[in-house]
Parts: structure tokens; sequence; C-alpha cells
């Protein structure tokens, strides 16, 4: 051949794959290194003539198939629109090395599609992706992560939103693997080539094992371009606090996988602060973009699989870059007073939460905290509390990269277990909106100590506790709400109990008071809710209370009532509250003595009801 | 031509099945559940609805529903499906999208 392109005569030769090192060393050794080869799978010799004809015949480079492979995979919806490594299976067989579990070991069932996800197809996904080995333990962790019930896969995957999985690793196996933490830890480029390919691992997996097909199942109307891979180690090295999967209760020598899902990133930047404070003070503007949808996302709810009833809260996730994770330190500040930091000053007026939220959804989720309707103002955190703040340290430069609001829920997995979290008592949940809450109004108005009631020509019935925010020709009308006198704490001991008088020809009536004001209730274990007389909110200083209309279905029909929040109740000793009732007026007949309401199933779940007929009594005992 | 042997990446999936419900042949008379995810405008879509089959089945009844659990979007529990489907012969849903 050589010899034929001396004299001009272009060439190419057949050659087995085996001989190939030897031919361009023999080409170069006789002058002519770089000769062209047609490379065949094996020698001719003692090949049948149909087998020679079928290598001989290939004769399309194998990048035409390669290239076939992308068209075709496209046109599948297979790919992610990059270039695939083909996964031939000489290719997975040598994935599947990287761990020790069976090829058809499953994983996890992965929706939206309900695909198995075997140990096998996470392989070949991780091959076109372009993934080694090593990055094959920590897919199978992340997609461990997707599949938590507390993860609820199929909201973020389905989604008319750009939610994109942000991958972060921990310990000794993303050092295998080269994660890079530091310079330019999201990419692109050689020094991320690792976390790239994990991350597109991640992607590929959704789309070919979950089914999350663009347009078929994920609806995202937009897109991202984060979608296609976001991963990076923590850069523990230059972190001054403990990793971020020691927060979340792992061993600091364990490895482990977070996934999180992001709407977006949004870098920050900061050369200029030298305080915990100020760069605290510049980087929660950060998080008060409501056009992001999990700004004061809580307001209205939180995100929750009806299948488990897995509640999340929306968070933030905050890489600092390690210089700027010593000014902290230095402070002697942690995560912590990162987090509350960031929390307090975080914040938008409630009226600017609102713009692009469903008042009803706010109702419905949270109706103790219809009043700040008539407060718009008022400064509301943007999270639902400092822990959603997710804090870890990566990068080199002096930079603070956050993404903003994402999805909330955070699952953190090792190779062999996940943590889950329990899900959170709405009782307690609803307590500490309260306290929040009734913290920022004293902090808004610390002078007030009485609340005026006001209404407006067009009927709008208005609260407020600074008389002077009540418009000149409201004010002399302004009512003065009578207020309970703080009651001293209940000395420890015994829960108190109400006895009641059982008389066979009427109903159980219990005797509570709201706003101080005593009410008689029927104590009714039939009712879902309870219900008070528009009268007796009236006489309690009630009256006129904004609520939410709604149906009541009872034994003599439906009827249409207002739910109405009341702040406290007191029964039995224990205060009740705040406590949505339906404010509705009792029919008369067949009662021997008038009785302002039903105390129902809301409130009775927390006592125990304790009737001797014997006695004549029955008590009322809180649980 | 040559040829690429490759596996393939899309996971088999879990079956399951749901066995369509008997649809009625009329709906007058009938409760109509009016099902809202919360999502915006979802619950014009339904006035408009109820206004329409108001009009061709006037002895329908109608009523409203959402999920009892969610934010943006408020979720149907298996309680909440319990319920609707314990009070009305047929439900039309929204989500908005």
């Amino acid at each position: 051949m050589v010899e034929m392109e001396r004299r001009g005569v272009p060439t190419v030769l057949f050659t087995a794959q085996t001989f190939v090192h030897d031919a361009h060393r023999s080409a170069a050794s006789f002058g002519l290194a770089g000769l062209p080869l047609a490379v065949v799978p094996l020698p001719f010799t003692n090949q049948k003539p149909e087998d020679v004809h079928r290598m001989a015949g290939a004769g399309d480079d194998l990048l035409d198939a390669w290239g076939r492979l992308q068209a075709d995979f496209l046109k599948r919806g297979w790919g992610d629109g990059f270039p695939l490594v083909a996964p031939t299976e000489r290719a997975v067989a040598a994935m599947l090395r990287g761990t020790k579990r069976a090829p058809g070991d499953q994983v996890a069932v992965l929706e939206p599609g309900f695909g198995i996800a075997t140990v096998e197809k996470l392989a070949i996904n991780a091959v076109m992706a372009g993934c080694g080995p090593e990055h094959l333990p920590l897919l199978i962790a992340a997609v461990r992560c997707l599949a938590e019930p507390k993860m609820y896969i199929r909201n973020k995957a389905m989604s008319t939103g750009p939610h994109a999985p942000l991958v972060l690793v921990n310990g000794p196996k993303g050092r295998v693997a080269n994660l890079n933490s530091g310079m330019c830890a999201l990419g692109p480029g050689a020094p991320s080539a690792s976390n790239t390919v994990l991350g597109r691992a991640v992607r590929l997996a959704m789309m070919n094992v979950g089914h999350t097909y663009v347009g078929v199942s994920d609806m995202d109307t937009i897109g991202s371009p984060v979608k296609y891979s976001c991963c990076c180690a923590e850069n523990e090295a230059e972190s001054p606090w403990e990793p971020y999967h020691v927060t979340r209760g792992f061993a600091k020598e364990a490895s482990t996988v977070t996934v999180h899902f992001v709407y977006g990133i949004c870098e920050l930047h900061d050369f200029k602060s030298t305080t915990p404070e100020d760069l605290v003070r510049v980087f929660a503007t950060a998080a008060t973009n409501v056009a992001q949808v999990g700004t004061g996302l809580w307001l209205i709810g939180r995100r929750v699989d009806p299948r488990s009833k897995t509640e999340e809260k929306e968070h933030n996730t905050l890489f600092i870059c390690p210089e700027h994770a010593q000014i902290f330190v230095k402070a002697g500040w942690g995560r912590r007073q990162i987090q509350e930091a960031l929390y307090r000053e975080a914040r938008l007026p409630f009226k600017t939460m609102m713009l692009n939220k469903e008042p009803q959804a706010m109702a419905a989720s949270h109706p103790e905290l219809s009043w700040m309707h008539d407060h718009p103002d008022l400064p509301i955190p943007v999270v639902e509390d400092p822990a959603c703040f997710d804090i870890a340290v990566v990068a080199s430069t002096s930079r603070w990269w956050a993404p903003p609001p994402g999805a909330a829920r955070t699952s953190t997995g090792r190779g062999s277990r996940s943590r889950c979290r329990s899900r959170t008592d709405r009782a307690t949940r609803h307590r500490a909106l309260a306290l929040l809450t009734l913290a920022v109004v004293l902090a808004a108005a610390p002078a007030a100590a009485q609340l005026y009631r006001w209404t407006h020509a067009d009927g709008t019935v208005h609260y407020t506790a600074d008389l002077n925010a009540i418009p000149p020709a409201y004010r002399d009308a302004a009512s003065l709400l009578a207020h309970p006198q703080a009651r001293p704490a209940p000395p420890p001991g015994p829960p108190e109990a109400a006895t009641i008088r059982v008389d066979p020809r009427a109903p159980l009536t219990v005797g509570v008071r709201l706003n101080g004001v005593p009410l008689t209730l029927v104590v009714d274990t039939g009712a879902e809710r309870t219900v008070i007389s528009p009268a007796a909110l009236e006489r309690a200083g009630f009256g006129g209370l904004p609520g939410r209309p709604i149906q009541i279905l009872g034994v003599t029909g439906t009827a249409t009532a207002q739910l109405v929040t009341v702040p406290l109740l007191d029964v039995a000793g224990a205060r009740i509250g705040p406590l949505a009732v339906i404010a509705h007026a009792l029919p008369v007949a067949g009662r021997s003595e008038p009785v302002d309401g039903l105390l129902g199933r809301d409130v009775l779940d927390a006592f125990t009801l304790t009737v001797d007929t014997a006695s004549g009594r029955a008590t009322l005992t809180l649980r | 031509m040559a040829r690429l042997e490759i596996l393939s990446p899309v996971a088999t999936t879990v079956e399951h099945s749901v066995k369509p419900a008997r649809r009625p042949s009329d709906l007058d008379g009938l409760k109509i559940g009016l099902y809202w995810n919360m999502k915006a405008g979802g619950d014009a879509a339904l006035d408009r609805t109820e206004q329409l089959l108001r009009g061709r089945f006037p002895k329908a009844t109608f009523r409203r529903y959402t999920g009892s659990v969610g934010w943006l979007m408020r979720h149907c529990t298996a309680e909440d499906a319990d319920r609707i489907a314990s009070e009305v012969h047929a439900v039309v849903g929204t989500t908005a999208d």
C-alpha cells in the first residue's frame, strides 16, 4: 500500500482489529504514518464467505453507525440532545464492574412512568452519559433519592416548571470519582467532566427509566440548561464547618448523594463585604424575587404527595465559597446563624408576596392568617423557617452561588439506606406559624396594645392595632375591642377536667369561654367542626369577622354559613386555637335552654369524653 | 453497512390498570362534582361548565371540590376521593393545564 501511495494512487487497507496497531507501526516504518485502514472485527482467514462478505460489506465507517444511533435515539426521545456514548454490551459490562450488585437487581421503581430501575438499566444510561464505573454507585444512590416517597418525583418530573435535579456528593466516593468541588465546580470543562457526566446520567435515568419525556410527561413549558446536568461535590477540605451530609445525620466518613430539585441558578457576588451581617444583607436580596415560584410559597401551603401525605417545605440551597465561609466563621457564625440571619433579612410585604398566589389557596392552607389581608405592608419571611436555607461550601472563588428557591425536597441517601422524615404535625405547624406571625405583628406595632375595628363604606370590616392607620373619615366610628387580660400561666398539674351534667332529656352541653365570654355549646361528636352562632360571636367581640362562605350539610339539609377564625377557645382548662369555626345559628326547636353552638370533633379530638349515666355526669379531660 | 449493537436504555414498567367507571346515560337528576386543583383559571372553567350543564340538565345538582392538601395545587387524597365518590355520580375536573 505504501508503494502505491508513493506512486500517487490512493489506497485503503482492510485490517482486522487485532492488527491495527501493527498496521500503523508498519506504515510509519515504511514512511507513511496514518495509512488509511478499513477496520474489520476479525481476520478473514478461516471465515465463511458470507461472513467475510458481511464484514467487508460493512463498508460505512462505524462512525456512520454511531451517527445513526444519535439520530435514532433523538427521534425516540431517549437522548438529551448532546452526543451519546453508544451503550454496547461491552461498554455496559465494563460499567457494571463499578458495583457489586447484580445487573438484575431492582434499585427502585421510578415515576412518573413506573419504570423498573434495574442496575443494568442505570448502567446503560450511565454509559450513554459518558460515565465511568466509579460513577455507577453514585448514580444508584441518586436514583434511590429520586424514588423516595418524600421526593414526590412525579410532581417535579411532570411539572410545567423547569425542575432540575441538583446532585451534591459528599464523602470519599466523590473523590474516587474525581468529582470537582472547587473552581468551576458546576462546569463546564475538563475539571468538572466527572460532575457533568454524573448529572447527565441522572437526567437520562429520569427520561429512560422514569419515562420523563419532554412533551409527553415532562410538560416543562420553557426548559432549563440546568436540567441537562447539575452536579458537584462539596468542598469539604476548605469548609470551616462540618460537611453537609453530617448535618443530615450521616457519619463524616460516609459517602452520600443529596438530590435537591431546583428551578434555576442565581449567581451572587460580593467582593466588598467583610462582615457576616453585610454579606447576609446582600445575599438575602436574591431570595426576595416573588416571580420565583418558591418565594413565599408557604403562605399557600406545602407540596404534598396526596398518597403518602409527606409534606415538603420550599428551600433555598446556598453554595458558599470558602472565602465567604471564613468571614462567617471568624465572627463565630455557623450554619444556624446564617440561616437565622437570612430568615430575618429575606422578607417581602404581604401584598407583594400575594401578587401571584391564589387567595383561596391561602385561605384553605392558613385560615388563621386571613387577618394579614388587612396588613398588606406587613413584612413576611420568604421561607417557612430558617432551616429552609440549605448551606454547603462549594467553589473556590469569592462568589456565593445560590440557586433560587426550588422544589422543597432534599433527599440525601447512601448506597445502602436513605433517611425518611416523618410528616409534620399540622397542629404544631399552625402554632409555630401563629407564634411567628404574632411576633411579626408585635414588632410592626410595638406600642399598640389594643385592637380597633372599623367598617369601610363598601362593607369591608378592618382590624388594626394602630388608630392612625384608620382613614380620618372612619376613625371616630372605629370601635375598640375588649381584649382579654393576659392570664397567668396555669400551675403545673394534672389536666383540668370539665364536668358536664347529663340530662337524659337534653343533649350534653359544656361551658366554654371565647375571648373571656362564657358560651354554652352542645357536645356533638357527629359534627366535624365547631359551630358558634353569630349572636354568640358578637357577644364575644367577634361580630363581623371576615370569613369564607361555605356550604354545611346537616340532618335538616344544607345551608350557607361562614367559616371564620377565632384566636382561642377556652375548653376544660385548655386553650385551643387559632380555630376555624362555622358561624351559623342553630335551630331553637327542641331545646329547653338556649345554646350558643356545637363543639365539634375538631376540638373534641383533643379530649377524652367520659359519660357516666348512672351518676348523671360526664367529664371532658384533655389528653 | 457498519452496525453497532447496543442495549436499550428504556426501562420496562410496572403494569397496572384501572377499569373505567360505568358512564351514566343521562345527567338529569344526578349530582355532579366539579373538581378544581386551585391552579389559576380552573374555577372559571368550572363556572362555565356548571352553567352549560345546568342548561342541558336542569335537574342535575352540583358540588364544588378541591383537594385537601397542597400548595399551588391542591391534591386529592384517598380520603378526599372516597368522600367525593360517595357524594356525587360523576365528576368534571380541571387542573388548568
